[in-house]
């Protein structure tokens, strides 16, 4: 019997309790602020002045014009350079780690595994979610250029994680509570629905996973072909088969690894270089 | 070289929650802007700010700040209680809280109407939304001021009027701001608008001036000043035609 192992998930439980309390905690101590009250150690601001894709859409007014899209801050930029850095190691750890509402989702489907067992993460026939995958895509060029048209947040109407935090400020547009309904309705059928089919922000990180320097990695020579790895994907992806795992909608979650799914050590992991190199060194 | 979660959540907490410390401590992390709008760029207003850029953030002490009108007019326009809070802590997205949609529904009462008064008040151009609306006070202070002397623009106004939350007399700390309707005398404060309100044509100021008036809403004093004339032979001239004009 294969154990589980589940230090490595209880780490990054960790993690995206701490990011998701810290966006709470800033996000509700900006509403207090502005209703007169300041909450000790917490120094409020908007979501959006702490959002990184409020980096991408105001790229465009910031080069041409020198100015930010309105409720945009230089505190989006940084963020944006930040987050390309962490992508550029290590793919998009944002999107697996850090992101709350991607948290809040993997939080949810937990009650849908509960519900539909082995079926849960299943019910989107291949060949649809093939196409789908690219929707968010077609999502952020139409955020991206709608916002450098109009200078305004376009999305913020249609954001789900702006009406997560917001949702009692009485700033959250009726199609923002929409989308959140929506998103929490499907989170329990898919794992993860709004960053696969929908988030502008993991359509951009998730070309990091062509350059990123830890590369997902599969040794061929030491895989029982067990497909553990790809059951324990969130995203679906099939890492069995691959020596390198360059797939866009990888977030960098380690659920396939060698330190949770995978049950052969040093198969699957994050490295810098082919792990059959290692293997053949050892049996030299 | 391999890499687990601790040294991914490492990663992440130190480049992300590090950067932020760092960027703090450095003094580079804005999480608001600095509340200046942005400058028009060419035309005849190049350098002047931009009333358009007003944002729901901005309290009046901003708007007061960056162009040449007081909080206590923007709360007396926009018939808010100052006895609530100063009228420099209310902020422009207060008015769609207060307001909100009006006409049934086929308008709003926001920060576009902020942008859209200051624009009146100042001179400075700005197109409001066709779904923006003002309280009816809005047009009392304007007209009053003598900001506003044009019947179109007057009428525009009217139009897209809806009733103020608190129905009344404009309150009158307005007039410790602006030039009285009454009387008519030019003073130091006193506007080319106001002249002309008080039944002067711009054609017969610039014949007095010798300039073209690029702004009504100029203080005379000062455009006088800025053009090298003198303010007291042009003053009396000015008066001449005021008196001549009277009803």
């Amino acid at each position: 019997m294969i154990r589980k192992k589940t230090g490595t998930q209880r780490i990054r439980l960790a993690v995206q309790i701490l990011f998701f309390v810290v966006v709470a905690l800033v996000s509700v101590a900006h509403t207090l602020e502005e209703q007169g009250v300041t909450l000790p150690f917490v120094q409020g601001a908007s979501l959006h002045a702490i959002c990184p894709f409020g980096g991408v859409v105001t790229l465009y007014q910031l080069v041409t014009d020198g100015t930010y899209v309105q409720k945009i801050h230089e505190s989006a930029v940084w963020l944006l350079g930040l987050v390309a850095l962490t992508t550029l190691a290590l793919g998009p750890v944002f999107c697996g780690w850090v992101c709350p509402f991607g948290s809040f989702q993997e939080w949810l489907g937990k009650l849908g595994k509960k519900i539909f067992k082995r079926r849960y993460n299943t019910f989107v026939p291949s060949a649809v979610d093939r196409v789908l995958r690219y929707l968010r895509y077609v999502v952020l060029i139409w955020v991206v250029v709608m916002t450098a048209v109009t200078a305004t947040l376009v999305f913020s109407d249609y954001d789900p994680y702006y009406a997560l935090f917001n949702f009692y400020t009485g700033e959250v547009a009726i199609t923002g509570f929409v989308a959140l309904a929506l998103v929490m309705v499907l989170s329990l059928f898919v794992e993860r629905p709004f960053c696969k089919y929908a988030c502008p922000y993991g359509a951009v990180l998730g070309l990091g996973n062509l350059f990123r320097v830890f590369k997902l990695r599969r040794n061929s020579i030491t895989c029982i072909d067990c497909k553990a790895c790809d059951k324990a994907c969130p995203m679906n992806i099939t890492v069995g088969t691959a020596s390198v795992v360059s797939d866009h909608q990888c977030i960098s979650c380690l659920k396939c690894t060698s330190d949770t799914a995978c049950p052969i050590p040093s198969t699957v992991e994050f490295n810098t270089h082919r792990l059959e190199d290692d293997t053949r060194e050892v049996a030299k | 070289m391999k890499i687990g979660a601790k040294g991914i959540a490492a990663s992440a907490i130190a480049t992300i929650l590090g950067g932020v410390v760092l960027l703090m401590a450095l003094g580079s992390w804005q999480t608001e802007s600095e509340k200046i709008p942005v400058k028009f760029s060419t035309g005849e207003f190049a350098g002047m700010a931009n009333p358009g850029d007003i944002r729901g953030s901005y309290s009046f002490a901003d708007v007061e700040k960056n162009f040449p009108v007081t909080a206590d007019t923007l709360a007396a326009a926009f018939a808010l209680d100052v006895s609530v809070k100063p009228a420099q802590d209310y902020l422009a997205k207060d008015l769609e809280a207060l307001y909100g949609e009006v006409a049934d529904g086929a308008g709003e009462v926001g920060t576009d109407s902020l942008k859209w008064f200051v624009s009146l008040f100042t001179g400075l151009p700005f197109t409001p939304a066709e779904d923006t609306y003002v309280p009816s006070t809005v047009v009392e202070v304007l007209r009053d001021s003598g900001k506003v002397v044009d019947a179109d623009t007057l009428a525009q106004l009217e139009a897209k009027s809806v009733e103020p939350l608190v129905p009344g007399i404009v309150p009158d700390v307005v007039d410790t701001h602006v030039e009285s309707t009454t009387e008519r005398v030019i003073k130091g404060t006193t506007t080319y608008a106001n002249v002309i309100s008080w039944g002067v044509t711009q054609a017969e100021i610039e014949t007095i001036l010798g300039v073209p008036l690029k702004s009504k809403t100029d203080k005379i004093r000062d455009h006088l000043l800025a053009n090298n004339l003198e303010f007291s032979v042009v003053k009396t001239q000015l008066q001449a035609l005021v008196d001549a004009s009277a009803p």
